[in-house]
Parts: structure tokens; sequence; C-alpha cells
């Protein structure tokens, strides 16, 4: 009890009653964003499952039909999702030292950058629409052995689910942004931040088993 | 207020990390991609791209996400998440990699019942058919009866 | 706590969480999870109330060997469809972890509220729209797949009610992992001083394992059903075979969320039979830290079983023995809880109340319902017993004869806090009395039909296979004492319904704490006051460490 005391009337405006202290309020956030990043985990091993029992059973179609994704565009992707994640973690870095101008610096960057990452997407997806390479019964590319169709299924699905994290954060990201620019945050209250920091790196991980298993590995 | 607070000090001091460790990461990412889509031309196949990745993601988890500074206990729900994780890939493809190696797959009670099925149907199917024809010769005959 | 200091003076005397605010908008909008406890409590006995409906309806279809009711066979497939997929998306899995467990874990934990009381409402909200999926489900479709969706039927043929259900279920799903964010994080942050983990009550300890597998499961159900939604919807192949898809695929997805999901409905009851058998016993539980540790135990074994579900699914050999030796695992923590139960009550001071005597009929139908659970998990019995009457007496022992009872325990150890009223005891007993011997007497028949051979499902019986008349008339028999046991079960419930809503109007001023409890939540008043706690309350013993075996209560 003795810390409430140490607080005196002065009350930050973020805290919520039921918290004692502040710093107890930020620990509590932060564990909570932990258990659903281990939600979220779990919520995109179904589809790696569901993908390499899909190689498993179409091992040649798998093959042949990974070598038609762009390796060079692939690689882009990976590049520009890993600077974004330096820039998040920066943005994260500058909170913490109350920085708020760095805060929406570096959040401007990760932004664009994942906005560049969506354009990539966009490029790819419209190639594939045009070739056919579509899942279940819009597939109509020919030439490739038996299970194409379900290895263009299960990338929709599991870069689309990516992708559709991404547009979450660049919305969540744009509102962290938003609040950093009215001076929000300071080196006792950056929990919002570093939780959004936190999704954002989830995101780019999940991009660092998707890429090999879709586009590299032979 | 709650026990956990005590060995939570690691927040309240909120460890700032040099600048110079995170360009290290990054360096360290980026050599590694540049490793991964390489070794991928030499077609040395999944375990390689899996340590590679593995390697990555330690290092988001360790340093971007601060796990290596933080509450013990996230790494906890990491690790719950991974058993969990674990036991799903284990058991899905000890299903799939080991069917028709205690029981050959045709003498497996879903086929046998399958086939059952089957036969029965290809039987009723037969028997209707028959029912019909006789139905149509009754009534012809009733035709020419009349 | 000086804000509690600042806040608490400003109750007026006789103001508690029920009367502090007027009006629907302070109930929809509150914050309070004690308000939205009973929220979630009201909606579920509701959604539990026309699952049980149709139940009652099924039964009534089956009291004779043609259908007594005049159902259609669609229309009783649609009855015992929804009846599942209510009773165990809108009832059992959010049943006493979201309704009782909501109300009483800050309770019990010293705390003024959840960690997150905005996510606990979106929770709550998300409970609501996911209902409201099913409720259109009913009105404009139909379902008709079994409360499981099995592809390929379900991404195929079935009735177009899949999209609508999975949709509700996967809404559902997101509020199941917010209440257990949520739960997880209340009992580390949020313990008030001198609650040390070895002070908790038991029952917290069911719910925070109750929470890792709303966490760490649900979330693969959410995308099996996503998956589903995608295929039916665009005709892509994922589990249906004729598209290239894998039908087995589908139920692994399944059960590695649905198996885990049992122990969510389970544990929270256990967690809720470890405190009335104490409290009722005037004595110190045996065996604490066995009871806690296994909670958890069960929750990570929850995820290594699943496979016991799909012995003659088409899944290799191998597989199914290694499933079922590993489910043979669960009997272990389980057996201890139960006999750590029984040596509790061991020279207590036993008080045959109503929560008492629902703990003794969790007890034995427990003891049942996992005993019989030993013959289906064991590969060879379960070959010859899969999709017969056995095995839906088998999970009605555990769901309802367990996990409903264990609810009921819960509701009426609880209800002088939540209410600040007392209900009829008379009443109680004799209504305990009807449930339990309704429950045997629609649930043990079918154990008989099972090992006969009836096979579960079917609208009509008088062609099963070609029966003999002699088989016929024990299935007819046994099917209509089931069906009595199903209307005398159905009196004892609405005989609850009536009396607790009684108590609310005419009922008894309950006193703080009724049954002589040491853990928080008999600390405050009853009804307890908006705040929880009148300033923040200390904890300097463990929860069941009775001065005596109390002569208190006679």
């Amino acid at each position: 009890m003795s810390t409430a005391h140490a607080h005196g009337g002065h009350h930050h405006p973020f805290h919520a009653h039921h918290f004692e202290t502040l710093p107890q309020q930020e620990a509590s956030a932060r564990m909570g964003m932990w258990l659903f990043l281990g939600q979220e985990l779990l919520f995109f091993s179904a589809v790696f499952v569901a993908f390499f029992v899909f190689q498993y059973m179409y091992p040649e179609g798998f093959l042949e039909a990974h070598r038609t994704l762009s390796i060079p565009l692939g690689t882009l992707n990976t590049l520009v999702l890993l600077t974004s994640s330096l820039t998040m973690a920066l943005a994260v870095r500058n909170a913490q030292l109350g920085d708020n101008k760095g805060v929406v610096k570096q959040l401007g960057f990760t932004i664009a950058l994942a906005t560049v990452f969506m354009i990539v997407k966009y490029f790819e997806y419209s190639g594939k629409i045009e070739k056919g390479q579509l899942p279940g019964q819009w597939y109509t590319y020919e030439g490739l052995p038996e299970g194409a169709s379900i290895f263009f299924t299960m990338y929709f699905v599991m870069t689309g689910l990516h992708g559709l994290h991404i547009v979450i954060g660049i919305g969540v990201l744009a509102w962290i942004l938003i609040r950093a620019t009215k001076n929000q945050f300071s080196a006792e209250y950056y929990a919002p931040v570093e939780n959004v920091g936190l999704y954002w790196h989830l995101v780019d991980l999940i991009w660092i088993f998707l890429f090999p298993f879709l586009y590299l590995i032979e | 207020m709650s026990a956990d607070s005590n060995h939570n000090q690691g927040h309240g001091e909120h460890h700032v990390m040099p600048l110079s460790t995170y360009f290290a990461v990054f360096g360290a990412l980026l050599v590694l991609t540049g490793i991964t889509v390489l070794v991928s031309f030499l077609k040395l196949g999944l375990l390689v791209a899996v340590v590679i990745a593995s390697i990555k993601a330690a290092l988001v988890v360790g340093y971007f996400m601060h796990l290596k500074y933080d509450d013990r206990f996230y790494s906890v729900i990491l690790l719950s998440s991974l058993f969990a994780i674990f036991c799903f890939f284990l058991f899905v493809f000890l299903d799939f990699t080991s069917r028709g190696m205690v029981v050959p797959e045709e003498e497996t009670n879903f086929l046998r019942n399958e086939r059952a099925m089957i036969e029965r149907l290809e039987q009723e199917e037969a028997a209707a058919a028959a029912a019909a024809e006789e139905e149509e010769e009754e009534e012809a005959e009733e035709d020419t009866g009349g | 706590m000086s804000t509690a200091a600042q806040t608490d003076t400003a109750h007026a005397a006789g103001t508690n969480y029920l009367n502090a605010t007027k009006g629907l908008k302070s109930w929809i909008f509150t914050l309070d999870h004690k308000r939205i406890g009973i929220m979630y409590l009201i909606s579920i006995l509701l959604f539990f109330l026309v699952g049980g409906l149709l139940a009652l309806g099924v039964r009534a279809h089956l009291f004779s060997p043609e259908g007594a009711t005049g159902m259609s066979n669609d229309t009783y497939n649609q009855a015992f469809t929804l009846h599942g997929a209510i009773m165990t998306f809108l009832f059992i899995v959010p049943s006493i972890p979201a309704s009782i467990g909501n109300f009483f874990l800050p309770l019990m934990l010293g705390a003024k509220d959840v960690a997150f009381p905005k996510l606990n409402l979106a929770s709550y909200h998300l409970y609501f729209l996911g209902a409201l999926f099913f409720i259109a489900t009913i009105v404009f479709t139909g379902l008709d797949t079994g409360w499981t969706f099995y592809a390929p039927f379900s991404t195929d043929r079935a009735m177009n009610g899949v999209i609508l259900a999975t949709s509700g279920a996967f809404i559902l799903g997101f509020s199941s992992i917010l209440t257990g964010v949520n739960f997880i994080v209340t009992i580390h942050k949020l313990r008030a001083p001198g609650l040390t983990w070895r002070r908790l009550p038991l029952f917290v300890w069911s719910l925070y394992a109750t929470s890792i597998i709303y966490v760490l499961a649900t979330p693969v159900v959410g995308i099996t059903l996503l998956l589903l939604i995608i295929e039916r919807a665009f005709g892509v192949g994922i589990f249906d075979p004729a598209l290239g898809g894998d039908p087995v695929l589908f139920q692994h997805f399944f059960w590695f969320y649905s198996h885990p999901v049992v122990y969510v409905m389970i544990l929270p009851a256990f967690g809720v039979i470890s405190e009335l058998v104490t409290i009722h016993s005037r004595k110190h539980i045996f065996g604490y830290n066995a009871i806690a540790v296994s909670s958890i135990a069960i929750a990570f074994i929850g995820f290594l079983v699943w496979g016991h579900h799909m012995f003659v699914s088409g899944q290799s050999g191998l597989s199914a023995a290694v499933f079922s030796f590993l489910t043979f695992l669960v009997a272990v923590p389980t057996a201890i809880k139960v006999f750590s139960w029984v040596a509790t009550m061991y020279k207590g001071s036993i008080v045959y109340n109503t929560p008492m005597l629902y703990t003794f009929s969790f007890l034995f139908l427990f003891s049942i319902g996992g005993l019989t659970g030993l013959f289906l998990g064991a590969l060879a019995t379960d070959v010859h017993l899969h999709d017969t009457y056995f095995v839906v007496a088998h999970f009605h022992y555990v769901m309802m004869g367990s996990v409903f009872i264990g609810f009921l325990g819960a509701i009426h150890h609880w209800w002088p806090k939540m209410t600040g009223r007392m209900y009829n005891e008379t009443l109680g007993r004799i209504a305990c009395g009807l449930v339990f011997v309704g429950f045997n007497v629609t649930f043990f028949t079918q154990f008989v039909l099972g090992t006969q051979g009836m096979p579960r499902r079917y609208a009509t019986y008088h062609e099963v296979g070609d029966i003999e008349p002699q088989l016929l008339e024990m299935f007819t028999l046994l099917h209509q004492i089931s069906t009595i046991g199903s209307f005398i079960m159905a009196a004892g419930l609405f005989l609850i319904l009536f009396y607790l809503l009684a108590s609310v109007f005419k009922g008894d001023k309950a006193p703080d704490n009724p049954w002589g409890g040491l853990s928080l939540e008999w600390a405050t008043a009853s009804p307890p006051i908006e705040h929880n706690f009148e300033g923040q309350p200390v904890v300097r013993r463990g929860p069941y460490e009775f001065p005596e075996i109390d002569p208190m209560i006679k």
C-alpha cells in the first residue's frame, strides 16, 4: 500500500481505478498482450498444419506450384517487413524515453513500410488472378500436377490471413500515431505503444516462417 | 498489491536497450534472410530453412519484443503455446504418416464399413430396379389382360 | 488504496451493485464484473431453456419406435443438432466461468474488478452477437450437421444454416478467448495483499486452468470454422475429398479444440465442488496442492488426447493406439480430485443442505460418467460402442450430470451473495432430488440401450438394421423410461426456476456469510457493494482454515 501513498493526490489521466499503481496496470496490459499473442500463434499454427498435411499428400503438385511464386518479390517483402519491425522497435524505444515526436516519426515509417508490403502483395495477387492460379473451383491454370490448386488455396488462405493482420495492424498503428501526436505517452505510460509493437512483431514473425515455407523450400 | 509486482520490477525501470543493439539485431536478420534465400537454391530442404527461421524468430522475440528482459511469465506463455503447437503437429503427422502401418488401410473399420454400405446401397438399387421392372411387366400383363 | 478510500466513502448506506445505477443502459454498457456476470447468467440460462426444450422434443419423439410427435426426420435432425450446438457453444462452454467466475473471481481475489473491464464487456457483447447468429440459424435456415459440423457433409450437402452457425461459433470463440486472457491477468496481477498462490481458493485455480485452455485451444476452432466457411462459401477444397481435401483433417482440427474444451466445461465444476465440499463439511480441504496442480495438469494433458474421438474416422491404427494409451493419463489427475473430495468429507461435520446435496449428486454422477469414459477411451471397446447411446449416456453424465449439477450447486451456494436473498431450502432439496432421480432415469437407461446396439441420432428405430421384435420391444421400453425420466428432470428444473425467482421478490434477506466461508467473497456485503470491498482487504490465512469443525451451522 505504501506505493499508493507515494503518488499522493496526483493521478495519471490513464490510470484506471481498479489498479493500485500505474506500473501494475502497464504490466497487466503487457501480460494480456502476450496471452493474446499466444492465442495468435495457435491460430496460425492450424493453417501451417494444414499446409504441411497437403504438402505431404501432394508433394509434386506443391513443388511445381511453389516454383511459380516469385522469390524476388517474396524477398523484397521480407526485407520490407523486417525493416518495419526495426522502426516499430525504435518507436517503442522512443516511447520508453518519453519522446512522442520520435514515436510519431518511427510509426510513420512503419505504416509506410506496411503499405509497401500490401502494394507488393497486390501485384503478386493480381498476377495469380490473371493466370487463374486460384483456389478450388476457380483454378484454371494448366500444366501443373495434381494438388496445385490446393497449394494455391493454402497460399491465399495463409497470405490472406497474414495480410488481414497487416491491414488491422495499419489501423492500430494509425491510432497509436494519433495518440502520440497528442503527447499522450511518457516514460511511465507507454503500454499501448508497446502492445501494438508486440502485435506488429508477431505479424513479422509469422512472415518469417511463411516466407521460406511458401517461397523457398524445394 | 500482488505478489507478482515484486519480481516484475524490470518494467518499473523499463530497460531501455542501446540503439546499437537494435541495429545489430536488424543486421543479423538481414544476413539470415540472405542466407536462407541463397541456401534455397542449394536445395538443402526443410530443416535448414526451419533452423534459420527459428533463429530469426528468436532474435525478434528476444530483442525487438524485449522478452529477454521481461517478466519470465511471458516466456512461460510463449513456451506453453509452442507446446500446444508441437502436440498439434506431432499427432496430426503421426496419423498421416502412419496410415496403413499397423492395419492395412483397406482393412480399417472405416473403409470396411464404407464398402459394406456401398454394397448395401447397390443391392437396394438393384432390388428397386427389379421391383420396378416386375411392376412394369405386371402392368403390361394387366393391359393385355384388360 | 487511496482511490478506494475516496470512492468507498461515496457509497451511501444500503446501496449495492444492483441498485447503484438504474436503467437498462446502465446494465448493457456496465463495466462492473458483477453485472456482466449476472447478464451472462441470465443469457446462459435462457439458452439452456431453449436447448432443454429441444431435448424434451427429441425425447418425446423417441417415445415410440416410429416417432411419437409426428416430427419429420429432417426436423428431428435439426432438433438434436440445435440442442447440441446451443448447449455446447451457448450454454456449457461459457457456463460457470463466464457467469459465476466473472462474478466471483475478483471478489475472491479481493480486487475491485477484473484486469480489463472493457474487454470483459466486449466479451459479453460478442457472446450476444454470436447468440444472434444462432437465433438467425433457427429462424431463417436450420442446421442438420450435428454440433460437430463434420466435413464433407457440412461443406456440401447440409442445410444452409452451416455458415450462419459456424460464424456464430467463431464469434463465440473470440468471446471465450477474451474471457480467458482477462482471467489469467486478473489472477496474476490483482490479488489482494497476502493472497499468495497457495492461499487462492481452489475455484480460482480451476478458473486459471480453464483460462489456459480458452486461450490455447479456442483459436484453432476459430481457424477451423473459418476454413469451413471459406470452403462452403467459395467452393474451395480443403476438407472435401471430392475437391482434393481431407475430411479427417477437419476432425483433427475440430477435436484439437473440442477435446480440451471438454475440460473447459468440467474444470470450473471441479473448482465449484472443491469449494462446496470443504465449506459444507466444515473441514480443511484434503490435498490442496494436489487438487490445484491436477487442474493445471488436466489442462495440459487435454492437448494430447483429442484423437480418441476419431477411433473409427479413418485415422491410422498406430495413432489411434497412441491416443487410446494417452487417454488413460487423464484418469490420474481426475482420480486425485475425486479421492481428495471424498477424503475431505471424512470425519467432517457435513451439513445436508441444497449445495451439499448437489455435491453428493456430482460425486455420484461424475464417478459413473468418468468410469464409463474408460470403455470409450479403450480402443477396442470403443469400436463397438462408437455412435451408440452408450456415448450419449456417457457424455451426458459428464456434461450434464457433472458440469450442470456443479453449476446448480454453484448457483445455490452463491445465490445469497449474488442476490442478497435466501431461497426456500425445502424446495431446494426436493428439486435436487427430482433432478437427480430424473437424470439417472433418463440417462442410465441409455447405457443399456447403447450396449444393446441402439445407434445415436436415429429419429426412428422400428427398422434399425434387421431388428428382432424382442430387441425392438426392449428398445421401446428403455426409450420410454428414458423419456419419462427427462420429464421428471424438467419438472425439477422448473421448480428450481420457480423458487429462485420467488426468492428474488419474497426471499428472506441473506446474511453476509450464510455458510461460514473464509474466502474473500464472504467478507463483503450480500449483495456486494459496487466496488466490492470497503477498503482493501488483506489476507492472513488460507481459504479453508476453519477454526474448528463448526457447530454454528446446524
